[in-house]
């Protein structure tokens, strides 16, 4: 258990990781349990949201639904839009920038860094620990979605969850990383955070109203959740392109950062 | 004698604000030395070069033979332990969690060294570390920077937090660890810890090494007081000549002077007269250690 960094690092999430997991699986499961009642509502509600401009829709439930009443349309709407991409973000960026940069706050870098281990292997296996812990959240997620969701008329393929996993974390994994760059490169654990939320926050809102805005629409495709769809995208499958293009991005600002933080000082 | 640290011209800014000025050090292999300052005169910052966790400004540093850097580091801290002066832990994890997560990272074999190392510290090591107090924690710090029996022990405040008992386990602990070869640079506000173990002293002030030299010859040299009694009065301008001596008071009998270095002079100028008692009080470590920081 305590052979490597990552396994540590692991550990010492085991709690907040189990919490994540239970919180998402409890909302999910309150989502699923909704959707009955949602159906048999049928065109009544679908109306209701077509009355809403496209770009609010947008904006508010992460892309563009066509049938809310749908089981994908819903778990789009009420799960895979928005609330499952950010919690993951939150998750994501919290831990990314506690990694290093928190550690070096809390002094405990002081003895990792004194030990005869190379600080590019202590941050690749901090990193390592911080994709695995994503990783668990979304696995988990998945298997929970995929096993449950017939029970409330669903009828969801596994495969589909598990493109819309495949979408969240490539979407998550982008602002993790910048979160984790910030943190290794500064050591400052509280600017990191705030310089990646304003980053997330303002790609998210500049997508949602490019749409709205002439002149920044064509613009739009900048932002990482314009690629972003959700389950929406189980009938093309996962886009290889901006997910390697997202992942190169990713690995290059972890690196970056990585050499930065073999040469800074370390606890001024 | 090789040189296990060598400091030369070291000099390192934070910002505009100086934090060490053209130091230079030596210290031998098994040596005990004492880095001896106030809080902020730069004796972190020194140990904190040495080990690699920040980069000089100017001048540079030799530990074991080479200069550190994150190509050697991994090498050099093989051989190196290290108790920070405020030594941060894992609190989620217990003491013997900690100890065997850094013992795989030191790639550390000889597990029941570090058990006698336990036992003899006496330390508790099924207790989270949260619940540790400062002086078990501290236990815990020696333990993490002796457990790869290291050629090189740089330790900060050592017996900080300590009952007096486990204060002297851990000066003997010391000795036992230089009788084997090791190295020692301790940094320490302790004057009773340092005058027990350091062989050599270095005072540092603002940065700059004030003064260095071997503690018996800093304690030869310090002003010393000496509390003489005579039979008969004495003449008052029997020490008007020496200019190490200071006299403190004066009666007609008696006097209680200070003396600065050797005392050969007091006793050729005592001597002449018949002596009923004679004080001599040793200068302690702190009164070395406030002389110097008074005429600087």
């Amino acid at each position: 258990m305590f052979k490597q960094i990552w396994r540590k690092t692991l550990f010492d999430q085991k709690i907040s990781l189990l919490i994540w997991i239970i919180s998402l699986m409890a909302m999910s499961l309150l989502v699923m349990f909704m959707f009955p009642a949602i159906s048999e509502q049928g065109d009544a509600m679908d109306q209701m949201m077509a009355a809403f401009p496209t770009e609010m829709i947008e904006l508010f439930y992460g892309g563009a639904v066509e049938s809310v009443t749908s089981p994908i349309g819903w778990l789009n709407v009420e799960l895979y839009g928005l609330l499952i991409p950010f919690t993951l973000i939150i998750y994501g960026i919290g831990n990314g920038t506690y990694t290093i940069a928190g550690e070096e706050k809390n002094k405990t870098l002081e003895l990792l860094v004194t030990s005869p281990i190379s600080r590019i292997r202590l941050a690749l296996e901090k990193y390592f620990a911080l994709i695995l812990g994503m990783l668990a959240i979304l696995f988990s997620l998945t298997a929970f979605m995929s096993i449950f969701n017939g029970f409330f008329e669903l009828d969801v393929k596994p495969i589909t969850f598990f493109v819309g996993g495949v979408e969240v974390f490539t979407l998550a994994l982008f602002y993790t990383s910048i979160g984790f760059a910030l943190g290794t490169a500064t050591g400052n654990r509280g600017l990191s955070m705030g310089i990646t939320y304003a980053i997330t926050i303002f790609s998210y809102l500049w997508n949602g109203f490019g749409g709205l805005i002439e002149s920044i629409e064509s613009t739009t495709n900048l932002s990482p959740f314009y690629h972003y769809s959700g389950l929406e995208s189980q009938g093309s499958g996962v886009n290889l392109v901006e997910v390697i293009v997202v992942f190169l991005l990713s690995i290059s600002f972890v690196m970056i950062s990585i050499a930065i933080f073999n040469k800074r000082d370390i606890g001024t | 004698m090789s040189s296990v640290i060598k400091i030369e011209n070291l000099t390192k800014y934070y910002g505009k604000v100086k934090a060490l000025s053209s130091l230079n050090l030596d210290v031998d292999e098994g040596e005990i030395y004492a880095f001896i300052g106030p809080n902020g005169a730069g004796k972190s910052t020194t140990i904190r070069i040495l080990l690699g966790m920040l980069n000089p400004t100017e001048g540079f540093v030799e530990v074991l033979g080479e200069i550190p850097s994150q190509k050697n580091i991994v090498h050099l801290f093989d051989n190196i332990g290290y108790l920070p002066g405020e030594l941060a832990t894992y609190e989620k994890l217990t003491g013997r969690e900690t100890i065997k997560f850094f013992g795989n990272l030191k790639h550390v074999s000889d597990w029941s060294y570090i058990e006698s190392l336990i036992e003899r510290l006496d330390f508790d090591s099924t207790r989270k570390t949260k619940d540790l107090s400062k002086g078990n924690k501290q236990k815990l710090g020696l333990i993490l920077a002796l457990m790869n029996k290291p050629k090189l022990l740089v330790l900060d405040e050592p017996t900080s937090g300590l009952d007096p008992l486990m204060q002297q386990t851990s000066i003997d602990l010391l000795k036992e660890i230089q009788q084997n070869g090791t190295t020692i640079f301790l940094s320490s506000h302790i004057f009773s810890e340092i005058d027990k173990v350091a062989e050599t002293v270095g005072f540092i002030k603002e940065g700059e090494l004030i003064v260095e030299d071997e503690l018996d010859t800093l304690k030869a040299n310090a002003v010393k007081s000496l509390s003489i009694e005579f039979k008969h009065p004495i003449p008052e301008d029997l020490f008007k000549d020496s200019t190490n001596i200071q006299i403190v008071e004066s009666k007609d009998t008696s006097v209680t002077i200070n003396v600065t270095g050797p005392v050969d002079d007091v006793i050729k100028k005592i001597s002449q007269f018949e002596v009923v008692d004679l004080l001599s009080e040793e200068a302690s470590l702190e009164d070395v250690f406030m002389n110097y920081y008074g005429s600087n």
